[in-house]
């Protein structure tokens, strides 16, 4: 949002996330950090191993720390990527996790052709779908949502697709299409899917598929820059029916960045589509304010809140955020976050919970 | 199979995100990125940015001070036409102006540093100043 460039022009993917494109190396190593530099060791950075073939990480190691005795350095994240560019117009990409050794599960790997028209292309494998935001912080309501909890005191937990949040986050992979295109400042996805909407999942075993569609456009006035957007997301799986609705929206003006995301979520098991009782109903917001204090210094503030299930009282979250994310380095960042869960504790477990979180990220 | 009809209400919603979509394609206007008016007329200038601070770097490693303030002054100089020639209403333009401030910055610390005798210090500036219009160039390319 800050620079009022699309996904695609700092990602491989272009949904975003993941391996990084040269312009988004460029942009890590001299318009993020406190230090840039675009040489090492006397000469220019590049991922590339030659013309065809990239390399590319996304390291994060966290300690974490909360008032219910939960203390812990972990890795959060380690991604390797490699892309091979087999034609002026087709990339094949793979994303392998490695934060518990090798995990076979934990992989993103798709082909994609840039042949449509519009910047079009069309992408196949398996994936994150385009949803809304993609934030990196995957605990976020409208991403997974703690995953610290079952769910407690909430009818969701019953369904099959349950997650803590309303969203997508990276472990949501699924098997499928997806087209898009990116006529000027637009960004237009959408994707068939198996609907699995879980990683160690690849085969459907029903014969209705899930849908998802994402668009946004930038608006980009040279002072300032807004954007809009919003997603669908549906799967009729064999057991139940998940509908996803989101809005995102965001705003740029001199060193103030603004983020926001609203999701509604249905969730319909046979029972409630035959009437018998109600589905679950939910709700979930993320609001972001940063502050870029000076270049590689990014001060932010987060406002999210979720109702896990809007048949129950008084089950709902509301998280406080703020922290501090410093780029001393081309390709590295510390973040400190202090986090605060408002909420009844009797209804909802995951409620009155202080969680500081420091967080060192390797990424190129 | 499905044993069961979709309801009013999941059509409403199906109809809602081909509505979304169609309203973004229409604002959209269906049009592709035609060329930036301006970009090549900025490039040139700032090719000859990059090539005056590559001089300005040998000179610099041998310690000619003099050149390294010449060179740097002739450099500011390219950047700043550059910067008058580059398109608006673009991010990477918008970046690649905000990274030839940078270099113009360092370049004038460059030349003062190199003028008080002190070329060893002003080496570092010169490079850094490459760097920054070495990442320009990359930026306006990628938007051109």
């Amino acid at each position: 949002m800050r620079t009022g460039v699309q996904c695609i022009t700092c990602h491989v993917n272009p949904s975003g996330g993941g391996m990084r494109t040269e312009a988004g190396t460029l942009y890590s190593r001299m318009s993020i950090p406190y230090k840039p530099s675009l040489r090492t060791t006397g000469t220019k950075f590049t991922p590339k191993i030659n013309d065809f073939f990239t390399v590319g990480t996304d390291l994060r190691v966290m300690a974490f720390d909360d008032d219910r005795g939960t203390t812990s350095i972990f890795p959060m994240q380690a991604d390797f990527y490699f892309s091979a560019q087999l034609t002026d117009k087709v990339t094949l990409y793979h994303d392998q996790g490695f934060r518990r050794g090798l995990d076979l599960n934990n992989f993103e790997t798709f082909a994609l052709a840039q042949v449509l028209p519009l910047n079009g292309y069309v992408k196949v494998g398996k994936f994150v779908p385009a949803f809304g935001l993609k934030l990196d912080n995957h605990t976020a309501f409208i991403r997974g949502g703690n995953s610290s909890t079952s769910g407690a005191g909430s009818r969701a937990a019953d369904f099959a697709s349950f997650t803590n949040g309303t969203g997508f986050s990276q472990q949501d992979k699924d098997v499928g299409v997806e087209v898009g295109f990116y006529p000027r400042n637009a960004s237009i996805q959408f994707a068939v899917l198996n609907g699995g909407r879980d990683s160690t999942n690849d085969f459907d075993t029903n014969t209705s598929k899930a849908f998802s569609s994402r668009a946004d456009y930038i608006f980009d006035f040279d002072v300032a820059r807004a954007t809009i957007g919003g997603s669908f997301y549906q799967n009729d799986g064999s057991s139940s029916l998940e509908t996803l609705y989101a809005t995102h929206f965001g705003a740029n003006v001199a060193k103030f960045t603004y983020l926001g995301e609203i999701d509604w979520e249905t969730l319909d098991d046979e029972m409630a589509r035959e009437g018998a009782r109600r589905g679950v109903r939910r709700t979930a917001s993320y609001h972001e304010l940063s502050y870029l204090a000076v270049r590689g210094v990014d001060l932010k503030m987060m406002y999210e809140f979720i109702d896990p299930d809007r048949e129950i009282n008084d089950d709902s979250l509301t998280r406080l955020s703020g922290g501090v994310e410093f780029f001393p380095l081309p390709h590295q960042e510390i973040r400190i976050e202090y986090r605060h869960t408002l909420g009844n504790r009797e209804i909802n477990p995951d409620a009155d919970l202080n969680e500081i979180i420091l967080m060192y990220h390797v990424f190129f | 199979m499905k044993n069961y009809p979709v309801s009013v209400g999941q059509f409403s919603r199906k109809l809602g995100g081909l509505m979304l979509f169609m309203a973004v394609w229409m604002i959209s206007g269906g049009v592709a990125y035609a060329d930036l008016e301006g970009a090549t007329e900025s490039l040139k200038h700032m090719d000859a940015t990059v090539s005056t601070i590559e001089d300005a770097v040998k000179h610099a490693s041998q310690g000619h001070g003099d050149q390294v303030s010449s060179h740097s002054i002739q450099a500011i100089a390219h950047a700043e036409q550059a910067i008058k020639a580059m398109p608006t209403g673009n991010a990477h333009a918008r970046e690649a102006v905000s990274l030839l401030k940078e270099a113009v910055v360092n370049l004038n610390k460059a030349t003062h540093l190199a003028n008080e005798g002190n070329t060893k210090k002003a080496t570092s500036y010169v490079n850094m100043a490459l760097d920054f219009s070495d990442a320009a160039i990359l930026h306006l390319r990628h938007s051109h």
